[in-house]
């Protein structure tokens, strides 16, 4: 099948397909809207990167072998749900093997990871929720800016996410320092939109 | 629109977001963002909405894994354990990191944690498992590059906590005195130049009582120059010039501090790979390493390629010999092949000296004139003839690469205007074509708003009777009445398809159609046949009172969209790739196809079936002969993606839906647009006509379906219920019902019946 660049991977054709492990496609596409997603989680909860990956590694891995078994439900967030309780999984798993090991790690949190492991179910919920939003903003970044005009995306990118003054952009880009606040605000609400309409179509 | 006194109201700044105020009000408020912080902080709040958008953008540049995480390697782990896919799944991951100067070819595989060099004795042991031991106090993770002068080696920075790249001086040279301080000397000089093309230095050491000397710089995400010289293919032209007016703006930085390269070549030319921009690097490190080669062999070593013929004669050598050295480079670009070739070094001096490579425009008919003249005036054997500094170069090369297109300022390199001076030599011709003003661009054009903000709130009442049909597995991508309006086939996102009796609004059959998405269903105007197309690359045809399969058509990829033509006895599909394909239904012939650009997303038949008309990925609305497929009209006005087109029932208007609320109405005969439909609320997917034309129906991104009165252009009335996007909208030509299929995984029908009696 050609890559599909169009009409975004659905949740339930991606699930459809993540069954079929020669489908390329799909794996990218999921690896790419989730890995980093997963990477962001874990690392909130502590860990530090080689850990987080290793963690990562094991929920994809997790994945790609118990996606047979997954249904599709047509419930909001039933893919989510399911990747969040493989992901709280494999962290206790990891946290288990790491108390167990203690200090040998070589890494000097032990005290620190064990404190958080007792932290109340609902701020991993809310740090899941958080995590999800940034992917949503991630993709529709992605889709976005190919369809903004490339000095209005400068504009926005050297604000927003470099941070960087609104007269240090102008500077940069030629416009007017009101110019750019303008150029920030128009792809803000464009992103906006397509955050609404990932959300909507739940795509994610 | 009178001057703003104070500050604007949230609406006026609202309608600047959207574009929608007229040119002049637009300005004022432009320029009152200028100083006001307050209406600063109201706009992007208003943009951004309930998201933070703002703050989570600045978060993920932080959070993500970065380029030296461990991640990647999870993750091709990941795919090898899985055994997924085959060679494509390497667009997953990253260009491997950095490959710095004098690397040979790169390493296919990443290196193991812990290599047994003896080359790295010079490292003390690390603390910490995860890396390969210790400079001071930088951490080192894994060795980049070998080359003649030195070790690179990536390492992280215990004190300011970032990753470098650190190069060590080959250590059978750090015995060597004179060397050892060349090199500091030179990474001294080097670290002056703040460039944005130059990699920047940004530390000299000696470790272990002086004996190691190294160099820290900025770790390069990237490839070099040589690498993507790799293939003996030469580079697009714009993109040689692009490049070349990089690195010689690099060069005019070091120039400016007195200081030469000496050693510029496409190894020493850093590509990064998220910005693709040229950053240089190795500065003045030739020297150094000449000292070391002369001093040992009496005879200057490794690659003359790129030498100036002063260099290979061990004459004095300034400026003009960096830019001798930037010609050879460019012509290797630009020709696939290094201009001076021997079987020896001294055969590629020789040629250096007295040899004059054939014209890039004649071994390459894509580099124009221009740019192969200024090549070849920069590889002028006289440092005399030359142009006069690398300054000038980069400005030559800015207004080619202006030629094919205009210059984004974030590629303009920063050269002080006071250094552009004149060309020389053979070059001199092209000075009228310095054309300062393609550095600046000019400021954009502020969207002209032609029509005033359209409100939404003008709906009527949104009690219309309806019904749900739901339990589906997955999106609803289409639904059509069935020509008696006793039924209705949904096509489902799980590739089945189902049939909904809507008398008893049960489920009467439900069966697998395609592989994958089923894009479409409709049914045959006449004959007791359904159609469905899919993303499995299908069209079928299935008998509509068994649901027995009668015909299939296998097309190249996804099929979007399909329509049947008036008489019944053919169907026009596209497909993803562009392709239209007209069948014959009985037969069963592929009568005619065309390609189109982009992907189709929508088909339809005129009602008097001598035109077609696609939308797709390209913005275009296309009309063709539905014959010959010859094109009769391209009406450009949408703004993004087109993902729905319909004819009128008679008579010539055509409509299409897509991206970004879009709504218009065309006449297909004269190609004009009649009317652009304010007020959807989103993207806009499906459009319908109804019975007799004056009514048009879309369904839209938030949820809603809109009717809109075709002779106004004025929406009616808006269809509520559905809790996601509305893909496909259907009209029953019996009942005054309208079906509308959704993200949300069901189908709601609605009773129009009040509507119509009060219009008649």
């Amino acid at each position: 099948m050609t890559c599909m660049t169009d009409s975004p991977l659905t949740r339930a054709s991606l699930l459809l397909r993540l069954r079929d492990h020669t489908d390329s496609d799909a794996w990218n596409s999921f690896l790419n809207d989730y890995g980093p997603m997963l990477y962001r989680f874990v690392r909130s909860r502590g860990l530090q990167d080689a850990d987080a990956s290793d963690v990562v590694q094991d929920v994809m891995r997790s994945v790609g072998l118990a996606i047979n078994r997954l249904e599709y439900h047509k419930e909001k967030g039933g893919f989510r749900a399911w990747l969040f309780a493989i992901t709280r999984n494999k962290l206790a798993t990891h946290f288990d093997k790491q108390k167990r090991h203690g200090r040998n790690t070589g890494h000097p949190a032990p005290l620190e990871l064990s404190d958080r492991e007792i932290e109340p179910s609902t701020s991993m919920d809310q740090q899941w929720e958080l995590e999800h939003q940034r992917q949503l903003v991630e993709l529709a970044i992605a889709n976005v800016k190919p369809k903004i005009e490339s000095t209005t995306w400068i504009a926005f990118e050297l604000t927003a996410i470099q941070a960087l003054a609104a007269e240090e952009a102008s500077k940069r880009t030629g416009l007017s320092v009101g110019a750019v606040y303008v150029a920030r605000s128009r792809v803000t609400a464009k992103l906006r939109v397509e955050i609404e309409r990932l959300q909507a179509e739940d795509v994610l | 629109m009178q001057a703003v006194s104070g500050c604007p109201k949230a609406e006026q700044l609202d309608q600047l977001i959207r574009g929608e105020l007229p040119e002049d009000s637009s300005h004022l408020l432009t320029s009152h963002l200028e100083t006001c912080s307050s209406c600063q902080a109201t706009i992007e709040k208003l943009a951004s909405g309930e998201i933070p958008i703002g703050t989570i953008v600045a978060d993920l540049s932080k959070l993500n894994p970065s380029d030296q995480s461990d991640y990647w390697k999870a993750i091709s782990k990941v795919e090898e354990e899985l055994e997924i896919g085959n060679q494509q799944s390497s667009q997953i991951r990253r260009a491997t990191p950095q490959q710095l100067s004098e690397t040979s070819a790169p390493d296919a595989t990443p290196l193991p944690k812990r290599v047994a060099t003896g080359d790295l004795d010079f490292l003390e042991p690390s603390d910490d498992p995860a890396y390969i031991g210790k400079l001071q106090h930088f951490q080192i993770a894994r060795v980049i590059g070998r080359g003649g002068m030195g070790i690179v080696l990536e390492a992280f920075d215990t004190h300011l906590h970032r990753n470098v790249a650190v190069k060590v001086l080959n250590p059978s040279y750090q015995a060597n005195d004179v060397a050892k301080q060349r090199f500091c000397r030179e990474g001294r000089a080097a670290a002056a130049i703040s460039h944005e093309h130059v990699v920047p230095m940004y530390h000299v050491a000696k470790a272990q009582q002086g004996e190691v000397a190294y160099l820290v710089m900025q770790l390069i995400e990237g490839e070099t120059l040589e690498n993507r010289l790799r293939s003996g293919q030469p580079l697009p032209a714009r993109e040689v010039a692009r490049l070349g007016m990089q690195i010689a703006a690099g060069l005019s930085a070091a120039h400016k501090k007195e200081m030469i390269h000496r050693d510029i070549k496409p190894a020493n030319i850093m590509i990064e790979t998220e910005t693709n921009r040229v950053k240089l690097t190795d500065f003045g490190l030739a020297r150094a390493s000449d000292d070391i080669k002369l001093t040992q062999t009496g005879m200057i070593t490794g690659t003359p390629l790129y030498m100036s013929p002063e260099q290979t004669l061990g004459e004095a050598t300034d400026e003009r010999s960096d830019l001798f050295s930037l010609g050879a480079v460019l012509y290797e670009m630009a020709t696939g092949a290094a201009p001076f070739q021997a079987s020896s070094a001294l055969g590629v001096m020789q040629k250096i000296m007295n040899h004059t490579p054939d014209l890039p425009h004649q071994v390459n008919p894509q580099i124009k004139r221009p740019l192969s003249d200024l090549i070849m005036s920069l590889l002028a054997k006289k440092p005399d003839d030359r142009p006069e500094s690398a300054a000038a170069v980069a400005t030559a090369l800015a207004s080619i690469v202006n030629e094919y297109e205009p210059i984004s300022p974030l590629e303009t390199p920063s050269i002080a205007v006071s250094e552009v001076k004149k060309l020389s030599g053979s070059y001199r011709r092209y000075q009228r074509k310095w054309i300062l003003s393609a550095w600046i661009v000019s400021s954009v054009c502020v969207l002209l708003a032609i029509i005033t903000w359209y409100a939404l709130r003008p709906d009527r009442g949104d009690n219309f009777p309806s019904f749900v049909l739901e339990g589906n597995p997955g999106t609803v991508w289409s639904v059509d009445f069935d020509p008696t309006g006793h039924q209705l086939a949904s096509a489902i996102e799980d590739g089945s398809v189902r049939i909904w009796d809507l008398e008893s609004k049960t489920l009467r059959k439900s069966f697998n159609a395609h592989r994958g998405v089923v894009w479409l269903v409709a049914y045959h105007p006449t004959r007791p046949i359904v159609m469905t197309s899919g993303d499995d690359s299908t069209v079928r045809l299935w008998n509509s009172e068994t649901f027995d399969a009668v015909r299939e058509w296998k097309l190249s990829s996804a099929v979007r969209s399909a329509a049947f033509s008036p008489s019944g006895d053919r169907i026009a599909a596209g497909d993803r790739e562009g392709m239209i394909h007209v069948f014959d239904i009985d037969s069963g012939e592929e009568l005619i196809t065309k390609t189109q650009p982009g992907s189709i997303m929508g088909i339809d038949y005129s009602a008097n079936g001598k035109l077609i008309a696609t939308v797709g990925s390209d913005k275009i609305v296309r009309i063709f002969d539905a014959e010959s497929l010859a094109e009769r009209q391209s009406l450009s006005g949408h703004d993004g993606p087109i993902y729905g087109v319909k004819f009128a029932p008679q008579g010539s208007l055509l409509a299409t839906v897509g991206w970004h609320k879009n709504v218009r109405i065309w006449d297909s005969e004269s190609g004009i647009e009649k009317l652009n439909l304010l007020g959807s609320d989103g993207d806009v997917w499906g459009v319908s006509f109804c019975g007799d034309g004056t009514h048009l129906v879309t369904g839209e991104q938030m949820g809603a379906a809109r009717v809109w009165d075709v002779s106004t252009g004025k929406a009616v009335t808006t269809l509520r219920g559905h809790t996601s996007a509305v893909h496909n909208v259907s009209l029953d030509s019996v009942a005054h019902r309208i079906a509308t299929s959704s993200r949300d995984g069901t189908i709601r029908v609605w009773d129009m019946s009040s509507v119509a009696k009060n219009k008649r």
